[in-house]
């Protein structure tokens, strides 16, 4: 069946060029954009209406802030939207002559817009933007919003300075759940046509961990690498040590079976997995794990962090994870 | 049934001339009769005294001009009026100011700060109005847009200069683009018009500040001496940062001069905030259920423009779904209910530091259900709480101790609290320990919720931010700055904390010890001031100098009493050095 599959795969492997899948799928409308339903409701509204308040979009990287600012932006624009909207990330030049120079002439062209609706500025990544251009868009967000509205992506508000968060509504992106990411995946999947099973994507939503361009682009060279996607493939990939073993692990450990559990992780490091790794995944586990009593799951994590802690100081040995599973099963 | 109605009316009325007394039942009484008033007869605003005719005033019910303004825009307009976000006597505070300083046509400055979204702004719009007179500002022109490149603080000084001269007061070019400030702008031609000089916008930020320092001084003591016109600066700072903002900018002297006065408005109150916010919302024709309106009020933080920002967001569309119908049935209020949206509080609050507020005091008053176990996981509220582990941790902290009711579970949550302090990075270099933040605040969380079994109950306890994380950022910048104070003084070798624990202390012993002889030899020296900065001529650091004068001895003496340690009388030596 893997052969078969890997035939099937060939044509679209040998296209001449491929795009991204992040950028192949990434969504055009609010209505296909992933997660968080709420603000997406929201900007629905807003993109139905025109008249957008200033806002920033605050929430960890890939839960799809700048892609459903474009959709909105394409959405209330329509075929302006090349004109009407500008866009800035932080490979641009976003100094402070930028924002008094570029931002302003943006928003002193004149452009026909529909009533209600404004040229929209982006500014994506803004926290990686300096106080001081900050300080500088201020005043220009002020004197412009008859014209010009301001949509900031971020990924913490509290790097963007107080007078610039009071002057947006603050929308909060959350991560995106396991059975989002997998939804939108499996969708992907499909429409590549790309042989995979369940394990494959349950295995891609563990590494990407709520951030859909991870998994995206982890399955895409699982894909290209493999043709398969399957927890096997993906996880030589992604090279991590697997979750499952970690998990056993601790269970192991919670039933005291010092041996089976010293096997299990030596069987990681033999693997080759550096011991920092392999402790990352082991307290990532940990910490999603249902364990019967809460001192039980306290003093896990406790022992936990106290061995990570040497490791990060640099004693990488495994005798650290052989101490862990004893400290463990005493736990 | 309009007797009782007028009754409402008036007592909600006599209720908002005395609004300097913010009494939660009170207002929430008034809060009260007004939303009954709405149902009953909702076009009493027209007959209401002065705030509420402006409420309908013209521009408002202007609903759609050609595009649609937020609402941040439109409404300040009404501020202006009855002063939207700053209290009665707050913005008596400001007009009394400004007619003072019209009337006398003292060259005076005021600096009015407070965190952003106070209504500073507005409050001295309003008080123009009343006054009748006119606000010039300074705005960042586009660089080069003169023809002539200048920079920005060559712009402003000539803005600044300019404003000596009435007639070279002018219109900026922007004028035409700008909705809101056109009234106000259009200060043109007549002399005796009365004017405002509004600072709003600085050329420089904070870090370019202290390197053009002197400049900017300069020109605020320009305008403050000799400005025809009075000047405001605004300044939005938190509470912490005004001061010494304001000091950087005007400079001590200045600032203590009769020429500045300074006047800080304190962040919204809750209970204002929410009856303006309903005034606008029923100005919009857009009802919002209570507990949303509650919880955008809290959550804003007494920053009134981020909740209507907030607020703008929200009702988008609720109101606006037929324009021209609604247009033509202003007058009928016809509230539409807005679907009642959930977990607004979380996509939509505003500050990280909220957010860290409420999970804190979640984990703190830690809610047991009935088999005595902890309601909540902790991973799931640190997620919710979304900020930075090691800020997270510091907030526990700080204020644990009042929320324990059995001195016994206090040990063992410590010894969570010293293990997490220990896991979390605290020096640069240790980048490894990054992901174990994550572990830190995790064992804290876990640590509270489970050994704090008997959490006490009663008497409101506020949360207060981390104290010790204020005093390492404040040790870190008097290190920094003492270090640049006396560069190229002290001996490389010697090591910072040798440096600061050992020779600066020993050095202002000496320079104490020799003030108070050189005062008797020098009579014509005032203050110690006047030593430091004659010193500072002497290619001394000038900062230094300032601290030094500060900490009330001269910096010249300890230095040179560094440097000659061996000459057996180095005072004498200094005296004959500086009084050339």
């Amino acid at each position: 069946m893997q052969s078969s599959s890997k035939a099937h795969s060939k044509p679209s492997s040998q296209q001449t060029y491929e795009l991204p899948w992040v950028e192949k799928y990434r969504p055009n409308t609010l209505d296909q954009v992933v997660g968080n339903p709420d603000v997406i409701d929201r900007l629905r509204v807003v993109a139905k209406n025109g008249n957008m308040p200033n806002i920033l979009l605050a929430g960890p990287p890939g839960c799809g802030k700048t892609t459903s600012i474009m959709a909105l932006a394409r959405e209330s624009l329509g075929n302006q939207l090349k004109n009407a909207v500008l866009e800035l990330n932080a490979s641009d030049d976003r100094g402070i002559d930028t924002v008094r120079t570029k931002i302003k002439m943006f928003a002193q062209t004149k452009v026909t817009l529909p009533p209600g609706r404004h040229k929209i500025v982006l500014l994506d990544e803004a926290d990686s933007m300096t106080p001081a251009a900050q300080q500088a868009l201020r005043r220009t967000m002020e004197l412009h919003s008859n014209t010009t509205r301001f949509a900031l992506a971020c990924n913490l508000s509290s790097k963007i300075i107080e007078p610039i968060q009071s002057r947006c509504a603050v929308v909060r992106f959350r991560r995106l759940t396991d059975e989002q990411v997998a939804a939108r995946l499996k969708q992907v999947l499909d429409t590549e046509k790309v042989p995979h099973d369940q394990s494959g994507i349950n295995a891609a939503v563990f590494t990407a961990d709520g951030d859909m361009r991870i998994a995206l682009n982890n399955v895409q060279s699982t894909f290209n690498g493999f043709g398969f996607v399957n927890e096997k493939n993906l996880n030589k990939v992604c090279d991590q040590p697997h979750p499952k073993v970690a998990a056993e692990f601790i269970t192991l450990c919670l039933e005291k079976d010092i041996d089976s559990a010293f096997a299990k992780v030596m069987f990681l490091v033999d693997q080759g997995y550096s011991c920092l790794d392999i402790i990352q995944t082991i307290f990532r586990v940990a910490r999603g794990m249902k364990v019967d009593k809460e001192i039980t799951k306290l003093n896990m994590l406790r022992e936990i962090g106290l061995i990570h802690m040497r490791m990060a100081d640099g004693v990488t040995s495994p005798i650290q994870l052989a101490a862990l599973a004893s400290r463990l099963c005493q736990a | 049934m309009v007797l009782s109605t007028r009754k409402k009316r008036q007592r909600f009325n006599s209720k908002n001339t005395k609004q300097q007394r913010p009494d939660p039942i009170e207002a929430a009484e008034g809060f009260e009769a007004k939303e009954n008033d709405h149902s009953s007869d909702s076009s009493h605003f027209r007959d209401t005294p002065p705030q509420s005719v402006l409420l309908c005033s013209p521009e408002v019910s202007l609903d759609s001009p050609p595009n649609a303004p937020a609402w941040i825009d439109r409404y300040s307009d009404i501020h202006a009026q009855t002063g939207l976000a700053v209290s009665k006597k707050k913005f008596n505070e400001i007009m009394d100011w400004l007619s003072l300083a019209l009337e006398h046509a003292a060259p005076r400055l005021l600096v009015l700060s407070g965190p952003p979204g106070c209504g500073k702004g507005s409050a001295v719009r309003a008080a123009c109005e009343k006054l009748e007179c006119k606000m010039v500002s300074w705005d960042a022109p586009l660089t080069g847009s003169l023809g002539i490149s200048t920079t920005l603080i060559e712009d402003f000084q000539s803005f600044v200069i300019g404003t000596r001269y009435r007639s070279l007061v002018t219109e900026p070019e922007e004028a035409q683009d700008m909705h809101e400030y056109k009234a106000t702008y259009s200060a043109k031609g007549n002399a005796n018009e009365r004017r405002l000089l509004l600072i709003d916008d600085l050329p420089l930020h904070l870090t370019d500040l202290r390197t053009h320092k002197e400049t900017i001084q300069q020109l605020f003591w320009n305008i403050a001496r000799y400005a025809p016109y009075p000047t405001i600066l605004l300044l939005s700072e938190n509470e912490n940062g005004i001061h010494r903002l304001s000091k950087l900018i005007l400079g001590q002297s200045l600032l203590q001069s009769e020429w500045v006065g300074t006047l800080a408005v304190p962040p919204v109150t809750t209970t204002m905030m929410k009856k303006r916010l309903q005034e606008l919302l029923s100005i919009e024709n857009i009802t919002v259920p209570r507990e949303q309106l509650e919880r955008i009020v809290s959550s804003s933080n007494g920053d009134i423009r981020s909740a209507l920002n907030i607020l703008h967001l929200f009702t988008t569309g609720d109101g606006q779904v037929q324009p021209t119908e609604s247009r033509t049935h202003r007058k009928r209020k016809r509230p539409r209910v807005s679907k009642k949206k959930e977990n607004l509080q979380l996509e939509f609050d505003r500050d990280v530091a909220l957010s860290t507020y409420h999970a804190v005091s979640k984990i703190l008053n830690n809610k047991r259900g009935e088999s005595g176990q902890s309601r909540y996981v902790a991973e799931e509220i640190l997620d919710e709480a979304r900020t930075d582990p090691t800020t997270f941790v510091s907030f526990l902290h700080q204020n644990y101790p009042e929320f324990f009711g059995d001195c016994d579970d206090v040990v063992p949550t410590l010894t969570c609290l010293s293990e997490a302090d220990t896991l979390l990075p605290w020096r640069q270099e240790q980048d490894l320990r990054v992901d174990l933040r994550e572990c830190a605040a995790s064992i804290v969380t876990r640590g509270f919720l489970y050994f704090n079994t008997q959490p006490r109950r009663s008497g409101w306890r506020p949360i207060r931010g981390p104290e010790s994380q204020k005093t390492a950022k404040e040790s870190r910048s008097h290190v920094q700055y003492s270090k640049m104070a006396f560069k190229g003084c002290i001996h490389p070798s010697i090591s910072t904390r040798s440096e600061l624990c050992e020779t600066l202390p020993y050095a202002k012993k000496i320079g104490e010890l020799s003030m108070s002889r050189c005062a008797r030899f020098a009579p014509n020296a005032a203050t110690n001031r006047d030593y430091a900065y004659s010193d500072a001529k002497m290619g001394v650091n000038a900062r230094g100098a300032d601290l030094m004068a500060n900490g009330g001895q001269s910096l010249g003496v300890s230095i040179e009493a560094e440097e000659v340690e061996d000459s057996t009388d180095p005072i004498e030596e200094w005296e004959a050095d500086d009084w050339q």
